[in-house]
């Protein structure tokens, strides 16, 4: 009678993973048709279905322009993955960039309104930095340079990122959990691209705070599993001086704990991985609630993905690389088995607007296709081919 | 999962003072029936982790989340043990044979040492998450054939011992990744 009481309550804190195995050319081909979802939804402004209700059968409207610039840099991605269109797909979105560039006292900014978010500034400049790598081309350096000067403009002392600018006076206001990743990134990036402009002494202001202070100042609740952060230190990694910075196997930066960030990054991710595993329907609804956004699975994804990366360049760094792979497969699994298959689709009124995409209580927003496609693109390399 | 965190889950997962408690009074029936309960919990020990790759597969468990769920038993385990009279000699299997019944089962092999079983070795490996439960089970068999006396306040000591060492456990395994 005891065991059955222990192994029944047992079994209500940890239920079984939905965890499977695609191989790299299952993944690669959901990514393929998370980018043929773009080109099915973008219209002649250049922006896409922002947001669709598939039980209605309607858009339900609303337009984010963080969002936007996160869409382009995913069909960025996928072009440099070898996913062919989707850069045309992309240039046809940066038409909206265009009409909403804004001159501002702190420098150029996108976004709509009195007041614009770093996060799409941000965004931008990593999307515009993927696609002179994609596509090789340098026509919109001029644009970057200045949107880099904006972003450094909007950090602080401490290297705190202002959220949002006043596009009358320049001032800045606000926090956002993710828009100090993205414009760390966004620097970091920059500095990889033209090393000379010294966006990394910005860049390294911006990762002292956040890996250090941002957590104790801004209190974020949950805690954040920063899949921007994680991109930015991918990517620091690959500076020339990434050595000299001690950003590689000892990972100390000046001191900085970046192993601590680093652990407890990579626990917040497997945790969040194996908690969405366990969401399969049933009685797990009443235990785990329902299915996370696909947007939010598919930063799981990038985080992981970008983590993977990292250490793939320091195997010394002491890790549990093979739960870490686990979850990778795992995060690539759930992604490719709630896509939207056609013949799921074909049921449906519009077809198109719904092959390929990733639905939670039959609604799909633009970011969920983005982030999931992002994810994606990051994993297939880490799959069994 | 270190293996101080192993070591001292185990104790409390097998509390010496339960399993004394229902022991044998005699001093050379103890002895004999504490090395029958020691072999075959070893036994069933080393089976557990020898399979425990095949048993987290077939449940679909990771070994992360085995962690926490070697912590909720150890945890559930050590509640029990405040709260409930360790288990008298009676009704018992006669003789040694008092080493299968009630000694090792159900007072020695709880679920909660099998579940420590499969997550540690899945931690750790097969040779070293056997080598290290297999010691403290060797421990534990030499505190009960010492004749100690299995009162409630000593086992229900341990169990509050179980409460910490398994919300510690569940921790390990949340925080893992």
């Amino acid at each position: 009678m005891a065991w059955i009481l222990i192994l029944a309550l047992v079994g209500l804190v940890v239920h079984p993973e939905n965890c499977g195995e695609p191989t790299s050319a299952e993944v690669n081909d959901a990514a393929a048709k998370a980018v043929s979802w773009f080109g099915a939804n973008i219209g002649d402004d250049g922006t896409f279905v922002y947001r669709y209700d598939r039980a209605e059968g309607e858009p339900l409207g609303g337009y984010n322009d963080v969002r936007h610039a996160g869409v382009l840099l995913s069909l960025y991605q996928a072009e440099s993955a070898g996913i062919e269109g989707a850069a045309a797909i992309a240039d046809r979105g940066l038409a909206y960039v265009d009409e909403h560039l804004q001159h501002t006292p702190m420098g150029i900014a996108f976004g709509r309104g009195p007041t614009v978010r770093s996060g799409s500034i941000g965004l931008l400049v990593a999307a515009l930095d993927e696609r002179r790598g994609a596509l090789g081309t340098d026509d919109r350096d001029a644009l970057l340079l200045e949107l880099g000067r904006t972003l450094s403009a909007v950090v602080e002392p401490d290297g705190a990122v202002g959220a949002s600018i006043d596009t009358k006076t320049g001032s800045t206001s606000g926090r956002s959990p993710f828009f100090t990743g993205e414009v760390l990134w966004a620097l970091a990036r920059l500095h990889l691209t033209f090393p000379n402009r010294e966006f990394d002494e910005t860049a390294l202001r911006v990762y002292r705070y956040l890996i250090e202070d941002r957590d104790r100042v801004e209190s974020p609740w949950p805690p954040v599993s920063d899949h921007w952060g994680a991109y930015a230190l991918e990517t620091m990694s690959r500076w020339p001086n990434a050595d000299n910075l001690r950003l590689g196997p000892d990972l100390e930066l000046d001191g900085t704990a970046t192993s601590d960030w680093l652990r407890r990054q990579l626990n917040l991710f497997g945790l969040q991985v194996r908690y969405e595993s366990q969401r399969q329907g049933g009685l797990t609804h009443l235990t785990r609630g329902t299915v996370a956004l696909p947007a939010g699975v598919g930063t799981l994804g990038e985080g992981i993905g970008n983590y993977l990366q990292f250490l793939n360049r320091f195997p010394e760094v002491d890790v549990d690389i093979d739960s870490l792979n686990d979850r990778a497969r795992c995060v690539a699994h759930l992604l490719v088995q709630r896509q939207t298959s056609a013949s799921q689709a074909q049921a449906h009124r519009a077809p198109l607007r719904l092959q390929g995409a990733w639905f939670r209580e039959d609604i799909t927003q633009m970011d969920d296709q983005q982030h999931a496609l992002s994810a994606l693109l990051l994993l297939k390399d880490w799959m069994p081919k | 999962m270190s293996s101080t965190l192993i070591v001292l889950a185990v104790i409390c997962a097998a509390n010496p003072f339960r399993v004394a408690a229902c022991a044998p009074a005699s001093v050379d029936t103890r002895r004999q029936a504490v090395v029958v309960a020691t072999a075959s919990t070893l036994l069933a020990v080393g089976l557990m982790a020898l399979l425990s790759d095949p048993i987290l597969d077939l449940l679909n468990v990771s070994g992360s989340s085995s962690r926490i769920a070697a912590g909720v038993a150890v945890l559930i385990v050590g509640i029990r043990d405040l709260f409930v009279q360790p288990p008298s000699p009676e009704p018992a299997l006669t003789g040694r044979l008092a080493g299968i019944m009630p000694m090792a089962f159900p007072t020695l092999f709880t679920p909660a040492l099998v579940i420590l079983a499969i997550s540690a070795a899945s931690a750790r490996g097969v040779v070293a998450a056997f080598g290290i439960i297999g010691a403290v089970i060797l421990l534990v068999g030499l505190i009960v054939a010492a004749n100690v006396r299995g009162t409630y306040w000593r086992a229900a000591a341990v169990g509050s011992a179980g409460v910490v060492i398994g919300t510690l456990l569940t921790l390990n395994g949340v925080t893992a990744i």
